[in-house]
């Protein structure tokens, strides 16, 4: 009973120091990035050769008090907020459903080519997997030799279509090796496990192998849970990379997102409009971050141990 | 299991030499007769292809010589046109009737839609693309070694200030820093015609792209490091009295982390290929008249071609860009992914 009440502290006092970390990051990456684009900022040029009219601490001051983030310096009148809100939506939800289909890709290609599987069985899914593997290897690997804005080309001109959330999200699943970066983090995390001793004894032991996806109980399984807590921080990281091909998508596809209000508030310089931008971009990969790592804390089968 | 760690290291050097190759091929244009510079450029992209899809052929690594195969051509082109610059112009035809000319004896891969001939384009673009690439890994790889070895301080102020400084560009999405960058500097050249030359600002943009890219780095040099100080050689030559820079400069960095650190290198090669061409079609579309003005990259070239990719008309005009653009990054991919496998082997 006294082991479970001090396990249970622990596990709190952990998951406190988890929420405090991305508070105190989160506050220091906000105000390091939100300043480096000012200072960038600043240095626009403008008629009278003062681009900006107002100070960092003026904005930071506005936003501390108003919890808004100004009003457009082009746009007179609107909040920048107001301008925003669609875009925001639209990037979030396409950087989103991106990061999770290239995380189920590269997870799937991973665990589909590595897990162990019976080596006795010499049965026909067993050939079919060894015949697929080059195919599937080879496939990923040209495929994601393509840049975001070339795959978009040839999506363009095989099915002639120029607005299509499902060209834009293959476009960014697969471009610049997203998908592809995805598999071989997955790969190389996931084949580390199974060398582990525990993996050995258990193969050797003759617990249940797998044929096609890892079967629940069986080796697979018992390594890809293990490696779940490690490749869910992994996934997270990505998500700068994701939002930058976001971006090119949405200027390819005409889509109503974040890059055009950044692109055109940078060429109107209107700085109200960009330092919004930024910050809610660091805001979103702090929060997905933050996300990934407390499910990563939950799922870690070593937190009974705490 | 010595000659696989033989074998490794082999290829590593084969791939320094690789991205080094440009350098002898570079200084030809000191010779002052052309012919023989002619023939020893070729001699000498020739036979560096050779030796180097050669021994990756007798070490048994089929990816890295696929890689090269891929790449090396490349890279000899990217050179030719800084060689032989008088035959190499991005000259924009003036006559409008006579712009788009499909392939043929005069214009072997055809001109664009301004008139220029694409062999010379893809040619003076891709040796742009290069230099950038190269110069952009460079800054990433020696900002990041020197982030890496920050990151593994005993002095945590010096730790907590390179683990901000490396955050801050792990979280910065790299398009909006590079737009910003570039945005600045071209909005700035517009006003002002004397505020910047070609080379301080091809100097500032490769600075940003690896700025960008130092997290690459610099994590894997931070993980590799923790993770073989904890090992027992390591616990061992320090407690047998080896001065610890010894242990860390010969016996971890150069003996256990090069090797990985080249491959991480091959890899982001072709990522800042990516970076920078992409960087290139996004100015060039959504920055119009301060987009890139007159620089020629692959990435500008297939802004350009975009209509008729999308229209399917003139196919030609997009496709060796495109091509070279992914060569580029399969090659890199192959010949990372091949030493990774060699690495394994060697593991």
């Amino acid at each position: 009973m006294l082991k479970r009440t001090e396990a249970s502290s622990s596990y709190l006092t952990l998951l406190k120091f988890i929420c405090l970390r991305f508070l105190v990051k989160t506050l220091f990456l906000f105000l390091l990035t939100t300043f480096i684009t000012y200072t960038l900022l600043s240095y626009l040029p403008a008629s009278d050769n003062e681009a900006i009219t107002f100070s960092y601490a003026d904005w930071l001051t506005n936003l501390i008090e108003t919890q808004d983030f100004g009003y457009s310096d082009f746009h007179i009148g609107q909040t920048v907020i107001s301008r925003i809100l669609v875009g925001t939506r639209t990037t979030i939800l396409v950087s989103t459903i991106t990061l999770l289909l290239s995380s189920l890709i590269g997870t799937g290609f991973a665990l589909f080519l590595y897990s162990p599987q019976n080596l006795l069985w010499q049965g026909p899914k067993f050939r079919m997997r060894r015949l697929l593997r080059i195919p599937l290897w080879s496939t990923i690997y040209v495929v994601s030799s393509f840049p975001v804005y070339l795959l978009g080309y040839f999506l363009f001109y095989a099915f002639h279509s120029d607005v299509n959330l499902l060209f834009a999200l293959l476009c960014c699943v697969f471009g610049s090796g997203l998908a592809l970066e995805m598999f071989r983090n997955v790969s190389f995390v996931y084949r580390s496990e199974l060398a582990k001793p525990y993996i050995q004894n258990a193969l050797a032991l003759g617990l249940r192998t797998t044929n096609w996806i890892p079967g629940v109980g069986s080796v697979a399984w018992h390594a890809f849970r293990n490696v779940i807590p490690i490749i869910l921080p992994l996934f997270s990281s990505k998500l700068p990379f994701i939002l930058s091909s976001v971006f090119l998508i949405e200027i390819m596809f005409e889509m109503p997102g974040l890059s055009d209000s950044f692109l055109s508030g940078l060429l109107n310089r209107d700085a109200h409009m960009v330092l919004a931008i930024i910050a809610l971009s660091v805001l979103f990969i702090q929060i997905v971050s933050f996300l990934s790592e407390l499910i990563a804390f939950l799922l870690n089968p070593d937190k009974s141990s705490l | 299991m010595r000659t696989s760690v033989n074998r490794f290291l082999l290829s590593s050097l084969k791939i320094l030499m690789l991205f080094l190759s440009p350098i002898p091929l570079s200084l030809l244009k000191f010779v002052p007769d052309e012919r023989w510079r002619i023939y020893l450029y070729a001699w000498t992209s020739i036979s560096l292809l050779f030796v180097l899809v050669m021994s990756s052929v007798v070490a048994r690594s089929k990816l890295v010589a696929a890689g090269l195969i891929l790449l090396y051509p490349m890279i000899a082109c990217a050179t030719v046109a800084s060689i032989f610059p008088r035959y190499f112009s991005a000259e924009i035809n003036s006559i409008f009737f006579d712009r788009v000319i499909p392939p043929n004896y005069i214009h072997i891969l055809g001109t664009d839609f301004t008139g220029r001939d694409i062999l010379h384009s893809v040619i003076l673009g891709g040796g742009n693309t290069y230099h950038m690439a190269f110069y952009s890994t460079c800054v990433a790889t020696i900002l990041g070694v020197l982030a890496g070895v920050l990151l593994v301080s005993n002095n945590h102020i010096v730790k907590i200030v390179a683990n901000s400084l490396v955050e801050v560009f792990e979280i910065f999405p790299w398009l909006f820093l590079l737009i910003l960058v570039v945005g600045v500097l071209n909005m700035r050249s517009q006003q002002s015609v004397f505020f910047l030359s070609e080379e301080t600002r091809t100097a500032a943009v490769a600075l940003a792209i690896g700025l960008s890219c130092i997290p690459v780095i610099a994590r894997l040099l931070q993980r590799l490091i923790e993770s073989l100080c904890e090992k027992e050689f390591v616990k061992t030559l320090l407690a047998s009295g080896v001065s610890r820079t010894k242990v860390f400069v010969y016996n971890i960095i150069w003996k256990n982390v090069f090797p990985d650190l080249l491959m991480q290198v091959s890899f982001l090669f072709g990522l800042t290929v990516i970076i920078d061409s992409s960087l290139d079609f996004m100015m060039e579309i959504g920055f119009g008249d301060y987009g890139k003005g007159g620089y020629i990259s692959w990435g500008t070239l297939l802004a350009d071609a975009r209509q008729s990719a999308i229209f399917g008309k003139d196919l030609w005009i997009v496709l060796v860009p495109g091509i070279g653009v992914v060569f580029t990054i399969l090659g890199t991919n192959l010949i990372g992914e091949g030493l990774a496998l060699e690495h394994k082997v060697r593991d």
